[in-house]
């Protein structure tokens, strides 16, 4: 049990000490993690599904109408 | 019983003539074998499934900092912020609206507004995959952070041009990103994750969405909204307007 104990608090006590020498490490670890995810580029291209999300009746009207406003057709929906 | 079955055995696989020729025995020993295989093959399928379905969790403690470290993504940020005024002008009044893209956009926003979470996400997904595929030139720019060197960068856009132009996958992810937002989703729900994904051997991006009961959504590119189940993708990093995740750093 002493043994233990003994073993408890030296492992803590390596914890304090390494705490100061973490947050400087750690910095420079945040700046290199930073530019190695700069350089990813995201470039993949997923083929569309055979079966994508189904929509009901009500949400192909609404994307009906949007893809209407934006090629300029008039529709009867009024906002 | 017991005690002479773990005497001759060594394993429940152990070989029928290791055994005695106890009839007892070799009843208990039949019924145990076939369990045995079983409790294995269900261990074996189960590691595997994990190992292939790592499900994306937003407590994940992957934190790296603020968005603003990421130039590039801020950049995008302070453009989108600066745009919002035309969004929010012609959400207002339809008259205000001044191209065709707001109009529909606003048509959009304003029909999700009555919609159930669910339906939104699918009208969402829909509509900015309906969007042109045009892929990114990476372009080369002075790092921000090194401050010295030239690298390739992806460049991100904000909403309204993508509206305009079309985008890739990361383009399509920022995009639901911002329409969701303008709908109200809380932005610690929303994040613009980044992944390899192993199917297509590539750094793609997706919309993740977390739900009330702590489960994740992919909202993808390629038509399909995955509940809950991810496969095949090695996770990256993750943005949202306030932070940056770093989840490849969590693997040491």
């Amino acid at each position: 049990m002493r043994k233990l104990i003994w073993v408890t608090l030296v492992l803590f006590a390596g914890t304090a000490f390494a705490n100061e020498q973490a947050v400087q490490g750690q910095s420079l670890k945040v700046k290199e993690r930073l530019q190695v995810i700069e350089l990813i580029n995201i470039a993949a291209e997923k083929e569309q599904v055979a079966n994508p999300e189904p929509l009901d009746a009500e949400l192909l009207a609404i994307l009906e109408e949007a893809e209407a406003l934006e090629e300029g057709q008039p529709t009867e929906q009024a906002e | 019983m017991i005690k002479r079955v773990q005497r001759h055995s060594k394993s429940p696989f152990a070989r029928k003539s290791e055994l005695s020729d106890d009839k007892t025995m070799n009843g208990s020993y039949q019924r145990c074998r076939p369990t045995a295989y079983f409790i294995w093959a269900s261990l074996t399928l189960l590691l595997c499934s994990q190992a292939f379905a790592e499900q994306y969790r937003f407590d994940r403690p992957a934190y790296l900092g603020n968005a603003e470290l990421l130039p590039n993504w801020a950049e995008t940020l302070a453009r989108h912020r600066s745009q919002k005024l035309q969004i929010d002008t012609c959400l207002v009044d339809e008259k205000l609206c001044d191209s065709r893209g707001l109009k529909s956009l606003r048509h959009i926003l304003l029909r999700a507004a009555d919609l159930e979470p669910e339906r939104q996400f699918s009208l969402i997904n829909r509509y900015v995959n309906k969007r042109h595929f045009r892929r990114d030139r990476a372009h080369r720019q002075l790092s921000a952070i090194s401050e010295r060197e030239e690298v390739f960068r992806s460049k991100w856009i904000t909403l309204l041009e993508f509206l305009r132009r079309g985008g890739d996958c990361e383009d399509y992810a920022t995009a639901k990103y911002f329409l969701l937002r303008e709908l109200g989703f809380p932005v610690h729900d929303l994040r613009v994750l980044v992944s390899y994904d192993r199917k297509v051997r590539g750094y793609h991006a997706v919309l993740a969405v977390r739900q009330p009961d702590d489960s994740v959504w992919f909202l993808e590119s390629n038509g399909s909204i995955i509940r809950g189940k991810h496969r095949g993708y090695h996770y990256i990093f993750a943005v949202n307007e306030e932070s940056v995740w770093d989840h490849d750093a969590e693997k040491g």
